[in-house]
């Protein structure tokens, strides 16, 4: 019986690994063109210069982003190519400072402090409208004061750094993640 | 799904695959030492296993495609134990019968060529 | 010996000591959970949890580096092809880890530029380590592969294992190179980071692991090769078939369209399978030598790793991979039980297993046995289930207050922190991390001492199962 050869199983082994590997590669490029700003679920970068919701939406059946209309970022409006280099900064701050190693972003990182997907939408900013928001907490990036339990260390962000970050926090509040997380900010039935 | 629905489909799922991997642990052992409460032990734990998918189809919130790989599972994890269990044991058989004394040969070289060397 | 066996040994006690500095390390970091303010400012959170992390990636790296230079002289029937590059490459491969570890511990961070990224902390989870040391890390894998190659060339015996592992060594390279971009679109970041991340941990990795237990079971209970080898087609076959696309269940929240949730979800599921075929097989193999084997911790260790695998990554992962669950447990403390138990089981316990091995080989010994190595074993394996049984608590209370009542904000967050079984969780974490370390220190006393404890002993023969 040829299941008995580890010849048959090798050929498996091959045939599996190659199959699996180009239904991956054909996805990948489906979900590379989703995820690139401009995207199906990333938008551009100028997004910024939008106010930013996220509700339930019934006919996916979960909670999406919503982009509105004008709220800009530290007054001013930015063009995509200024945004993305503002937005980019962010990143590298976001990497010069390991932030991933205490917050998570998509809920990847570590979860020693919240997770920052929708942080520009927290409630705890709600008593800055959206103008003046990013002021605020590009100021809280600057000198971290305890917010509960957990306390922010000061990781010496100079302004332009925490705009950037700020800038990057509310591009990524805008990312379409399939309604993660749920029901963000609104209590659940149990 | 509730906050408590998710916790109890959770526990579910684990136990769903903790009891399929206790099925295996006690036919394999029923298998080798023939000792009276393997089998039964076996066949309870697949039963348990069982009656978690029933739970599981029954009164978890998940879609009926989940519902239905969930099915599908716990008809391969019944299977996964008596198969590779034949499987190993033919694999050792025609081992045995068509090496013979080369298979021992063949193991003091290999441990050999471990210790040897400069 | 061999001189590839000696770098073995080399390598082995290298991990091991990583090992070692991954416990302190971890413990360190679970004391800021009970004791928020510990060292602020000083030496956060963050750049503790970034050298657990690290030295957990690079021990085993270096664990499985020794098991592979420790099995191929006898596989390739030669001494290893370029020994003598691969020996510098381990010297220049500890100064890059101590020069990084270094610069975690006394530099931290720098600023928002590309030298940051260079010479500090690229700040990317699992890859954190400067641009630099990740050339180095490259340079040292390319070598390693070079060595295994240009030997199986040079050899006339080239195996099935060996081949396995020379296709295995080409994706586990490549994927490497994800440690080096820093791309702004987050989304994209973490699509080819999760690459890097699963395709090692759940098939690379897998593969290369399933390599070394072949050859460690045809030295350990003298299994014929055809066996190890079927066996090891098979395991690839079901692994990679299941594991490839199971990639997508890391694909779910990201950004990435939602028939991920379908994918990633349906074979992440089917993943546990294979890994039950291993525990039948470690079950097997074992029952059939009446669990009589010369070296009586490796046996145990390569038992611990097939349960620890189909425990850990199987019944843990499908706790939370659909993603009906992972919606609430993505990103908790669950999370992190997983993970802990599932390295443990699907790699940490291997490792020790080869160490075993190689420490009976290198002192002339076949059978070793003793008590130090029942109370490590004891000890780290109770540990290890303390410190995810605390996790599972906090993370599922986590999934339940903090995401699915509270919407995962950060007022939720914070009242999280509270919240009783959370605050137990994270000391019972704590508490058993102290018993894994005592474990690990029994480890280390038992490696160092056993098979050379009491001279002239007679030596315990080598007993071959019956056919």
């Amino acid at each position: 019986m040829y299941t008995r050869d580890p010849a048959f199983w090798r050929a498996g082994a091959i045939a599996s690994t190659l199959f699996m590997s180009a239904v991956l590669l054909i996805l990948t490029v489906n979900s590379l063109d989703a995820i690139t700003p401009g995207g199906s679920h990333v938008p551009l970068y100028d997004v910024i210069n939008h106010q930013i919701s996220y509700a339930y939406d019934s006919a996916r059946g979960e909670y999406v982003p919503k982009i509105g209309g004008r709220e800009l970022l530290f007054n001013h409006q930015y063009s995509e190519a200024e945004a993305k280099a503002l937005i980019a900064k962010g990143k590298m701050v976001i990497q010069s400072r390991a932030c991933m190693d205490c917050h998570t972003f998509f809920g990847n990182g570590a979860y020693y402090a919240p997770d920052l997907t929708r942080a520009w939408i927290d409630p705890v900013w709600d008593e800055y409208p959206g103008t003046k928001r990013g002021d605020a907490m590009a100021a809280f990036l600057m000198h971290p004061f305890r917010l509960g339990y957990h306390e922010m260390p000061n990781l010496h962000l100079n302004r332009a750094e925490a705009d950037a970050a700020v800038a990057y926090l509310k591009w990524m509040s805008a990312v379409d993640t399939n309604g993660f997380p749920n029901g963000f900010g609104v209590a659940q039935a149990k | 799904m509730t906050a408590n629905a998710m916790i109890e489909t959770a526990l579910l799922l684990g136990a769903f695959v903790l009891l399929a991997g206790m099925y295996g642990l006690f036919y394999t052992l029923a298998m080798l030492y023939r000792g009276p409460y393997l089998k039964p032990a076996s066949l309870a734990c697949y039963a348990a296993h069982f009656g978690v998918m029933i739970v599981i189809v029954s009164a978890t919130p998940l879609g009926p495609w989940w519902k239905a790989l969930i099915v599908a599972s716990c008809l391969a994890y019944f299977a996964v134990p008596p198969v590779t269990w034949r499987y190993l044991v033919r694999l050792h058989r025609e081992e045995g019968m068509a090496h013979g004394r080369k298979r021992v040969k063949h193991i003091a070289r290999t441990v050999a060529g471990i210790r040897g060397g400069s | 010996m061999y001189r590839s066996q000696r770098l073995a040994l080399k390598y082995l006690a290298a991990a091991m000591v990583l090992f070692g500095l991954m416990v302190v390390f971890g413990i360190l970091a679970s004391i800021y959970y009970v004791h928020p303010t510990f060292l602020l400012n000083t030496f956060n959170f963050n750049t503790a949890k970034i050298l657990h992390i690290n030295t957990l990636i690079i021990w085993h790296l270096m664990g499985f580096f020794g098991a592979v230079y420790w099995f191929l002289p006898g596989e390739t029937g030669r001494e290893v092809e370029g020994i003598a590059l691969a020996e510098i490459m381990f010297w220049i491969f500890c100064a890059a880890v101590a020069i990084v570890a270094a610069v975690f511990i006394l530099v931290q961070y720098g600023a928002s530029d590309e030298f940051s990224l260079w010479f500090i902390n690229q700040g990317r989870k699992y890859v954190e380590a400067p641009r630099w040391a990740a050339i180095g890390i490259l340079a040292v894998a390319t070598v390693f592969g070079y060595n295994v190659v240009a030997s199986a060339v040079k050899s006339t015996r080239r195996s099935g294992i060996l081949m396995v592992l020379i296709l295995d060594l080409v994706p586990l390279v490549v994927l490497y190179l994800d440690a080096f971009p820093a791309m702004t679109d987050m989304s994209k970041d973490l699509f080819w980071w999760w690459w890097l991340v699963h395709l090692w941990v759940e098939a690379t990795w897998e593969i290369l692991i399933g390599c070394i237990m072949a050859w460690a079971l045809m030295e350990l209970l003298g299994t014929s090769r055809r066996v190890v080898e079927s066996w090891l087609y098979v395991e690839v076959a079901l692994v990679l078939g299941t594991g490839i696309l199971g990639l997508g269940h890391h694909y779910f929240w990201i950004g990435t369209p939602g028939y991920w949730l379908g994918i990633g979800g349906f074979f992440s599921a089917l993943e546990p399978l294979p890994l039950l075929g291993m525990v039948i097989h470690a079950i097997y193999d074992s029952g059939t030598r009446h669990l009589r084997a010369g070296n009586r911790p490796a046996l145990y260790w390569t038992l611990a790793e097939a349960f620890g695998n189909f425990i850990g990554a199987g019944v843990w992962g499908f706790m939370m991979t659909l993603p009906q669950i992972n919606l609430y447990s993505h990103g908790t403390q669950w999370t992190a039980s997983h993970g802990h138990f599932a390295f443990w089981g699907a790699y940490s316990c291997g490792v020790i297993a080869v160490l075993y091995l190689a420490v009976g080989g290198s002192r002339e010994r076949k059978a070793l046995d003793g008590r130090a190595w029942k109370w490590s074993f004891a000890m780290l394996n109770l540990g290890m289930l303390g410190m995810v049984g605390g996790l599972l608590v906090a993370g599922m209370d986590q999934a339940f207050f903090e995401r699915a009542l509270g919407g995962s904000t950060w007022g939720a967050f914070i009242a999280l922190q509270h919240r009783p079984w959370y605050v137990e969780g994270v000391w019972t974490r704590m508490g058993f991390g102290v018993l894994f370390a005592a474990g690990y220190a029994m480890l280390m006393y038992d490696l160092l001492t056993i098979g050379k404890r009491r001279r002239g002993e007679a030596e315990e023969p080598l007993k071959e199962a019956a056919a």
